[in-house]
């Protein structure tokens, strides 16, 4: 094809891509995406009434578990271990969290 | 204006406000490249990936090393994860069915110019998508967003002389596309 014809067929396509795809405004980020990017670095700490309440709530379950288990004649190391494994795997994961 | 590399030690070491910064700084071309590559109707999606971008390089900033621009690294990150996504996600244009465009046409005075545009974008759009992701990636950039040959290099990290090829051969492969399909582009 001679010169002015590619010419011609190049400036038709380029013409054809700036109305096609010209067509909505380019997107940009919502104000607030900065924002939601740190608060998603921060690392999520539970509040202290949180944490009471959470301790609270594993004394009541060992206990009642140690009275559960007592009362149907468990042998006392066997309910030992049965709380000592859960907390050691417990703080061992929370230590690897931090 | 603080360096780059004085931010990214800061943010390393645990400085929040120097990563905001750079979030900051970098937050809309990173964005750009995401939607350059998934294209116009995934811009939500793209937002996605700009935060995983963050996310991301902010837990790799320990190991990044220096050894190209801060920038650079940055966007080949959100290259990497933009691609990859796409190839996990089937990402398709929804398809404008020929009875809703009938409809618009019978309840429109100005219904076949619109409908013939529509067409047309639609037949561009789809041709669009089918080419390689740099080619997509260097038209949207370019036709959709009004990018210079230059911010589209740093983008994709390569020479202005390599998107200039990319532009030129990108536009070849559609006119032969939009040509098998009948649409004219003279």
């Amino acid at each position: 094809m001679s010169e002015p014809g590619k010419r011609v067929r190049d400036d038709g396509i380029e013409a054809l891509l700036r109305a096609s795809m010209a067509t909505a405004p380019p997107p940009a980020l919502p104000p607030t995406f900065t924002e939601r990017v740190t608060v998603r670095l921060r690392p999520r700490r539970l509040n202290p009434s949180a944490k009471r309440t959470l301790r609270l709530y594993s004394f009541a379950v060992a206990a009642l578990s140690v009275g559960v288990m007592a009362s149907l004649g468990v042998d006392w190391v066997v309910i030992a271990l049965s709380l000592a494994v859960p907390a050691a795997l417990g703080l061992l994961l929370r230590k690897r969290l931090r | 204006m603080e360096a780059d590399n004085d931010l990214v030690a800061r943010a390393a070491a645990g400085d929040e406000a120097a990563f905001t910064a750079l979030v900051e700084r970098y937050r809309d071309r990173v964005f750009r490249l995401a939607v350059s590559i998934l294209g116009q109707a995934f811009v939500g999606e793209a937002e996605e990936v700009t935060q995983e971008v963050f996310l991301r390089v902010h837990s790799a900033l320990k190991s990044y090393r220096g050894e190209a621009k801060f920038g650079t690294w940055l966007y080949r990150v959100t290259f990497n994860q933009t691609i990859n996504l796409k190839s996990r996600v089937r990402f398709t244009a929804p398809h404008v069915g020929e009875e809703v465009l009938a409809q618009h046409a019978a309840s429109d005075p100005d219904a076949l110019a619109r409908l013939e545009k529509t067409r047309r974008d639609a037949a561009v759009a789809e041709c669009v998508a089918r080419l390689p992701e740099v080619y997509q990636s260097a038209l949207r950039l370019h036709y959709w967003m009004g990018e210079s040959v230059a911010e589209i290099a740093t983008l994709l990290d390569v020479a202005e002389n390599t998107v200039k090829s990319y532009l030129f051969r990108a536009r070849q492969l559609l006119q032969s596309m939009l040509k098998e399909r009948g649409v004219d582009s003279v």
